[in-house]
């Protein structure tokens, strides 16, 4: 599926763009990342129009993690009121520190994006924190994807595939840091 | 034991099951960050690929080669379906990527050898 969906972008160029990452971004498995990396070997190639490609990415990234927050906030209600520690820990965490999370989670942690973005949908995280924290995120991932497509253009599935384990790698260790630390902090009480 | 006590502990219980999960995830891709280093490290696997996304001119330019002769080369027409991708090409001309990859490589080393 992957395979054919790139093999399109450059015939059908941007609404390809903008599906690939609305999936990416609700947590469907659709290559999000790489699909940047080719779009900025294919700018250097002369194939695509660098602003219009990272406006539209912007955009689209921006307005589907906000998809996600809302399916969270509207879709989850019911889950909002659980009490249970798990589920306090997390609201807690997205409380005091919900920003930074929403900001790592748009690039270096990216596997935990869409979590986050229902999560944070959920537990009713303030939009005026919700919305910065994710528009500067994803200048972030999109600036340096398509930065690195742009200049590396011939090995764009290698290194996709080694940023997609270190991310992969990173997401999980701080997950299960954050678990241990609750793990831990649950058996004190 | 009151319901309480029982609710804590099957949390806990889910708390550690996702702590398991999540460090058998960070090990595999911690195994796959080592085996990646690996593969890196070994020149034979720096040679640049034809992909079914790549366009003529991305070929063009990462073999840095002349876009319009590259064209000419594969009886492409000249500007209409400039946007395409090669997977789009070989499908068009009903045969399998790899056949058709291998028919581009074969243009890229014949106009390669003529221009050094």
């Amino acid at each position: 599926m992957t395979e054919v969906a790139l093999e399109w972008l450059p015939v059908y160029g941007l609404p390809v763009l903008v599906l690939i990452i609305g999936l990416g971004c609700l947590g469907a498995p659709a290559p999000a990342s790489l699909t940047l990396l080719i779009c900025g070997s294919l700018i250097a190639a002369g194939d695509f129009s660098g602003a219009q490609v990272y406006v539209t990415s912007l955009v689209a990234a921006i307005f589907f993690d906000h998809a996600g927050y809302a399916v969270g906030r509207w879709g989850g209600a019911r889950l909002a009121h659980w009490r249970i520690p798990l589920m306090d820990r997390a609201r807690h965490m997205l409380k005091t520190r919900g920003g930074m999370a929403v900001f790592l989670t748009r690039w270096l942690l990216a596997p935990l994006g869409p979590g986050v973005n229902y999560m944070a949908g959920v537990v009713a995280m303030p939009l005026r924190r919700f919305t910065p924290f994710d528009i500067a995120g994803e200048v972030v991932w999109v600036t340096l994807y398509l930065g690195l497509g742009y200049v590396f253009g011939s090995y764009v599935s290698q290194i996709s595939e080694v940023l997609g384990d270190i991310t992969g790698f990173l997401a999980f260790a701080v997950l299960a840091w954050l678990l241990w630390r609750f793990i831990r902090s649950d058996l004190k009480r | 034991m009151s319901p309480n006590v029982k609710h804590r502990e099957r949390n806990r219980r889910a708390a550690r099951w996702l702590l398991g999960l999540s460090l058998v995830a960070a090990l595999f891709f911690g195994v796959r960050v080592g085996l990646d280093m690996v593969y890196w490290n070994d020149p034979k696997h720096h040679e640049q690929q034809l992909e079914p996304w790549m366009t003529i001119g991305y070929v063009a330019r990462s073999w840095m080669l002349d876009p319009r002769k590259l064209r000419d080369a594969l009886a492409l027409e000249p500007v209409p379906d400039r946007k395409t991708s090669l997977g789009h090409l070989a499908r068009q001309q009903n045969i399998d990527f790899e056949t058709y990859a291998l028919r581009v490589m074969d243009v890229i080393a014949r106009q390669k050898a003529a221009t050094e």
